[in-house]
């Protein structure tokens, strides 16, 4: 039964294949997969390119069917129109109609996903400004740079405020603005508590975002547990930023990592370096 | 039914993107400069000015279908390939099932046919001189071929004419199959209750037209066909007797023509839509081709498919006559038609898979 308390994800046995060629052959991509995530709970998808990472956030937003397994979200509570309206979803290479003017695609999708067209302006204008789109409202997306699609991307999966948010490589494009976009509307989201399944490349994206990690490989979940036991203690390798040091204490850091035994791989300025000159430049 | 307008709008920009216009103006200015009668047509008696009138109509709407039907049954076709490049992406978490995108879609393909399809109405009337055809088809009663071997040889029939119109005329087309020699005299003479003898005579060498005025609300319509004089056989083919009401409004022709032309091409696009959500592109235009081809090759009269009524219209608008509106049934098979695309949209379950 369907309470407050069900997970917002149940996959059990998930597989996913595709049939093609002559012969008709299937080819399976995804096998095997046992996920479950709590309500809020915040899950990574990591692995490498043709694991499955996009076609299980697929078959999550209910893009595709899965041809074997079960899949049950929010403990089956809602069907159809209901399920939708609580799940955002932000695809890998979203292609988002170049017809349309900004504002236009972004109420078009809000009303798609079941909010009310009074509702719809106001709320894509006010996402739009959020990931710093007010001035392009009126261009049309065949006109977006990459970064800009991808930012609007990140809106339109939040536009009716999902309580489930699948991102398929959310910062792939993005500059050191839009990295500090995607924290904010991140941070927004889960102070509403939404869940949130995150596919990515970008190992700092799923440290800072995720308490759990699943790594797919071939199509199957090879491993799974906190970003810190998988990635930290397998690896040996942490990203320190810095901040408000000048070079003699940057150098006393390098001494410190020295003495026991480390290695300072990368030295250099940080993104949050970036984004204060944009910020000055801007003002 | 989770009707989106935007899904509508959207669908409608994407049959008008820009080289749509730009095939859309070109054809528009081939109709409108382009000459359709010769110059052997153009005369100054009534019959002449209907015909040189009717070929520029005619010409006019060649030109539009010419555009129209290739580029939305294309457009159509492609449709489905966009959803499964991405917009399925997009499509696939909103609340609209996959039958509501694709009634959307058509919808929006039905309004811009309807924007792209006006102009053309205007252009035909233009072209025709401005002068409305002087005879609206009603109708065509369907006789058995009646022939005439010899002088004297006469055949009688039974005929109902259309009720309800104002004045009508009947026009019998007979042939003399195969005659490269002297015609043969005809007469028809019609009489009906409380009427006296219509009649009209005609000297028959290929194919010619007996036409006589019928009163209103005559009912039965007793017609004597004879052969009065000698020359070559003579026959009456089946389903030649065509009835025609006078002084059809100004409108009456542009209309009829702008609406069969509006719902056949509706419903072709349909069929492209319908197949392209199962099959290829590639399939999808070459079924859609196929029942248009059918429909104009092939004679299925009671068939409502709006092919049909669409190339009858451009026959009757090229003889110099104004084309009656689609019949209830045309609008029916143009219905049925567009219950295609989002029921086949709706039971393909992969619609909004990504093409790898």
């Amino acid at each position: 039964m369907a309470t407050m308390n069900s997970p917002a994800i149940q996959a059990r046995g998930l597989e996913q294949s595709y049939r093609s060629g002559l012969l008709w052959r299937a080819r399976t991509v995804l096998a095997d997969i046992h996920i479950e995530l709590a309500r809020g709970g915040r899950l990574g998808l990591v692995g490498p390119n043709g694991s499955g990472k996009s076609t299980l956030l697929r078959l999550i937003a209910g893009v595709e069917r899965p041809s074997r397994g079960e899949l049950i979200l929010f403990g089956g509570a809602y069907k159809g129109g209901e399920l939708r309206r609580r799940i955002g979803f932000l695809p890998e290479d979203a292609s988002f109609p170049r017809e349309l003017r900004a504002q236009e695609t972004m109420e078009l999708l809000a009303s798609l996903r079941g909010v009310p067209r009074s509702a719809a302006r106001e709320r894509s204008r006010e996402l739009l400004s959020a990931v710093g789109l007010e001035r392009a409202a009126a261009t049309t997306l065949g006109r977006f740079s990459r970064g800009m699609l991808r930012r609007f991307g990140l809106a339109q999966a939040m536009v009716h405020e999902p309580e489930l948010i699948l991102l398929d490589e959310p910062t792939a494009g993005l500059d050191a603005q839009g990295f500090a976009v995607f924290d904010e509307l991140l941070a927004r989201a889960r102070a509403r508590g939404a869940s949130l399944v995150i596919a990515s490349h970008v190992l700092t994206d799923l440290q800072t975002h995720c308490d759990r990690l699943i790594v797919l490989h071939e199509g199957g979940a090879a491993a799974s547990g906190a970003p810190a036991d998988l990635l930290g203690s397998e690896q040996g390798t942490t990203m320190l930023e810095v901040e408000g040091l000048d070079s003699a204490g940057l150098e006393a850091v390098r001494e410190t990592v020295e003495a026991r035994g480390g290695h300072l791989l990368m030295r250099g300025p940080s993104t949050a370096a970036l984004r204060a000159l944009y910020r000055r430049l801007s003002q | 039914m989770n009707f989106s307008p935007g899904l509508v709008t959207l669908a409608s920009r994407r049959f008008l993107s820009p080289p749509g216009l730009a095939l859309w103006a070109v054809a528009l200015c081939i109709a409108l400069f382009l000459p359709f009668a010769p110059s052997a047509a153009r005369g100054a008696n009534q019959v002449s000015s209907d015909v040189s009138g009717g070929l520029g109509r005619q010409g006019v709407w060649l030109c539009a279908l010419a555009f129209a039907l290739p580029w939305f049954t294309t457009r159509a076709a492609a449709c489905s390939r966009q959803w499964r490049r991405g917009d399925g992406d997009w499509l696939g978490t909103g609340t609209c099932t996959r039958g509501d995108v694709g009634a959307a879609y058509l919808l929006g393909c039905a309004l811009a046919l309807g924007f792209v399809l006006l102009p053309f109405a205007v252009a035909g009337e233009w072209r025709a001189g401005g002068a409305a055809p002087a005879l609206v088809w009603l109708g065509e009663s369907d006789v058995e071929t009646v022939i005439l071997f010899k002088e004297g040889d006469r055949a009688d029939l039974k005929l109902h004419p259309p009720s309800g119109a104002q004045v009508l005329m009947a026009r019998f087309i007979v042939a003399a199959p195969g005659s490269g020699g002297p015609g043969a005299q005809v007469r028809a003479r019609a009489s009906g209750p409380g009427t006296a003898d219509l009649g009209a005579e005609a000297l028959i060498s290929n194919a010619a037209a007996l036409s006589m005025d019928i009163p209103r609300g005559l009912g039965e319509l007793s017609l004597s066909f004879e052969r009065i004089g000698p020359g070559a056989v003579v026959a009456l083919e089946g389903r030649r007797v065509l009835w025609f009401g006078r002084d059809p409004p100004r409108w009456s022709a542009p209309l009829a023509l702008y609406l069969h032309a509006w719902l056949a091409c509706i419903a072709v696009a349909a069929v492209s839509l319908a197949v392209a959500a199962w099959g290829s592109q590639g399939t999808a235009i070459l079924a859609a081709s196929a029942l248009l081809a059918l429909a104009w090759l092939v004679d299925f009269a009671p068939m409502p498919w709006p092919g049909v009524g669409l190339r009858d219209a451009l026959d009757l608008a090229g003889g110099g006559f104004a084309p009656s509106r689609p019949t209830l049934a045309t609008w029916a098979g143009c219905g049925l038609a567009m219950l295609c695309a989002p029921a086949a949209a709706a039971l393909q379950g992969d619609l909004w898979r990504r093409d790898s």
